[in-house]
């Protein structure tokens, strides 16, 4: 069943009297229940600018997307920001809350699911505590929480583990997997860490950069649940590792060419 | 534990020993004459009347006057400013509104408004009020702007993600997220406010009159960064019931 579906989305803008191609003609459709990983050399090569579209943040120039809902109550889309996403001035409870509380759901469900997908991120014992006293690992299981807990038809991440350190991204990559597995979310991921997107995706996704196109599709057909280990062992994988590797690379001595001129 | 507790540090001695030192110049130039003690009365005399006054139940009656004065019109400051405040960091039409207005008023002091204030609102308590609301609202209507303004942008489409309406964002983010910026626009008025309750006094039974009370001003503002939570609070608040 088809979840997402975008046809010939463009986005382009002036910046610094610069005519940026953000995104060009990108079509594509996702199914439900997919993990997709969005992989991107160069930064700034559209990936976050399809994701802000995706969350209605931004306005396509041209094109079309439509999210199709299941569940009439549901909202479309949750994002888990890079950082800083989590409200300071609001507890570890009521950040995970936020999204219903918005919405205004009842009080006692609010609470249920709440405890629920606190305990989920493992940060029962820490609800009271404000963001500024939680590590940045802490601070995204906060995040992720009150995206699922929001129960959304598509969860959107925007490189949600990029400012961690390695220990604590791999454990949060397999949380990450075992609440998705769990709710069977579809999730738009960027990254740009090659690893993480073999590690978590059914589907990569590889972009270029200026104009912002879809230039490969690559399914990731390894078993589930996954760990890092196999990952990597797996030499199905380091082919594809490598492939993703040396287009990457072509991309991103392309662009430097392109600022160069 | 306990005796890190109770142990007084140095910057605090330090901190503590400068009002004080300040009264006993005052007293030893007031003792000597060498400030006039008609204008300057001893620290000492000053504590006796204020025993005095205290004992006679007068000095209650007025702090009770000056501090109803105080808060009412702090609060009809602080309200309509937070209000206008955050509706000018949340829409830009209404910040091009605004802006001039406050622009063109806020340099004018508030005293220096006092005949108008005066005339429109008769020599009552509420002009009284009015003086004081005025000066508090421009600094707190400003920061509250700038406040808004402020707010890292993430939270904004944090808001508008998880779909936030607008009574929503306006006390979980805009309010909140402008909170510390305001507060000092607050503690500025406050400080202000000190100023102008002082000079909008009639009851000058004592020693000063009008003339002098416009000299005292002048200090009364170099004081103007005085905070709320700042030590020397106390010895303001000591200088505002010995007048």
């Amino acid at each position: 069943m088809t979840k997402i579906e975008i046809t010939d989305l463009s986005k382009h803008f002036i910046k610094k009297n610069k005519y940026i191609e953000a995104l060009q003609n990108i079509s594509l459709t996702i199914k439900q229940g997919e993990f997709v990983c969005l992989l991107g050399g160069p930064s700034g090569c559209g990936k976050t600018t399809l994701l802000r579209i995706l969350a209605n943040l931004d306005k396509p120039s041209s094109g079309d997307i439509v999210i199709h809902q299941t569940e009439k109550k549901n909202p479309l889309q949750s994002m888990v920001f890079q950082e800083n996403g989590v409200i300071p001035w609001l507890t570890v409870e009521e950040n995970v809350a936020f999204g219903l509380k918005m919405r205004h759901m009842p009080q006692s469900f609010i609470k249920e699911r709440t405890e629920y997908y606190l305990q989920k991120v493992g940060l029962t014992n820490f609800k009271h505590l404000y963001p500024k006293e939680l590590s940045g690992g802490m601070k995204q299981r906060v995040s992720i929480g009150r995206a699922f807990a929001n129960d959304p038809e598509i969860l959107l991440m925007d490189e949600p583990f990029a400012a961690l350190d390695e220990q604590n991204k791999f454990i949060l990559q397999e949380e990450l997997l075992s609440i998705w597995q769990e709710t069977k979310k579809t999730v738009l991921f960027i990254t740009h860490s090659i690893d993480e997107a073999l590690l978590l995706s059914d589907r990569i996704l590889l972009m270029s950069a200026q104009p912002g196109q879809i230039i490969k599709d690559i399914s990731i057909e390894i078993e589930r649940p996954r760990s890092i280990e196999k990952v990597r062992s797996d030499p199905k994988m380091t082919k594809i590792f490598l492939d993703i590797w040396n287009h990457l690379q072509s991309e991103v001595k392309k662009s430097r060419l392109l600022n160069e001129s | 534990m306990i005796k890190n507790l109770t142990k007084i540090s140095l910057p605090q001695v330090i901190t503590i020993s400068s009002p004080l030192i300040l009264l006993l110049i005052w007293e030893f130039c007031s003792q000597f004459s060498i400030l006039d003690p008609r204008f300057f009365p001893a620290p000492t005399l000053i504590l006796t009347k204020l025993i005095q006054m205290g004992e006679s139940g007068d000095l209650f009656t007025h702090i009770y006057v000056s501090l109803t004065r105080i808060i009412i019109g702090f609060a009809l400051g602080v309200i309509p400013a937070i209000c206008i405040g955050l509706l000018m960091g949340m829409y830009k039409y209404f910040r091009h509104f605004f802006s001039p207005i406050i622009m063109i008023f806020m340099p004018i002091p508030t005293l220096a408004m006092l005949p108008i204030i005066l005339i429109l609102f008769g020599i009552g308590e509420f002009s009284k009020m009015i003086t004081i609301a005025i000066s508090v609202f421009f600094p707190v209507a400003i920061n509250t702007a700038a406040g808004v303004a402020n707010i890292d942008r993430i939270y904004l489409d944090v808001a508008k993600n998880y779909h936030a309406n607008v009574k929503d964002f306006f006390f979980k983010i805009a309010f909140p997220g402008a909170l510390p910026v305001m507060l000092e626009g607050i503690q500025m008025g406050a400080s202000d406010r000190i100023t102008n309750h002082r000079c909008c006094r009639n009851d000058r039974r004592h020693f000063w009159d009008w003339i002098f009370n416009l000299d005292e001003l002048q200090s009364f503002s170099i004081a103007g960064n005085v905070r709320w939570a700042h030590p020397h609070f106390i010895f303001w608040i000591f200088f505002l019931i010995i007048t």
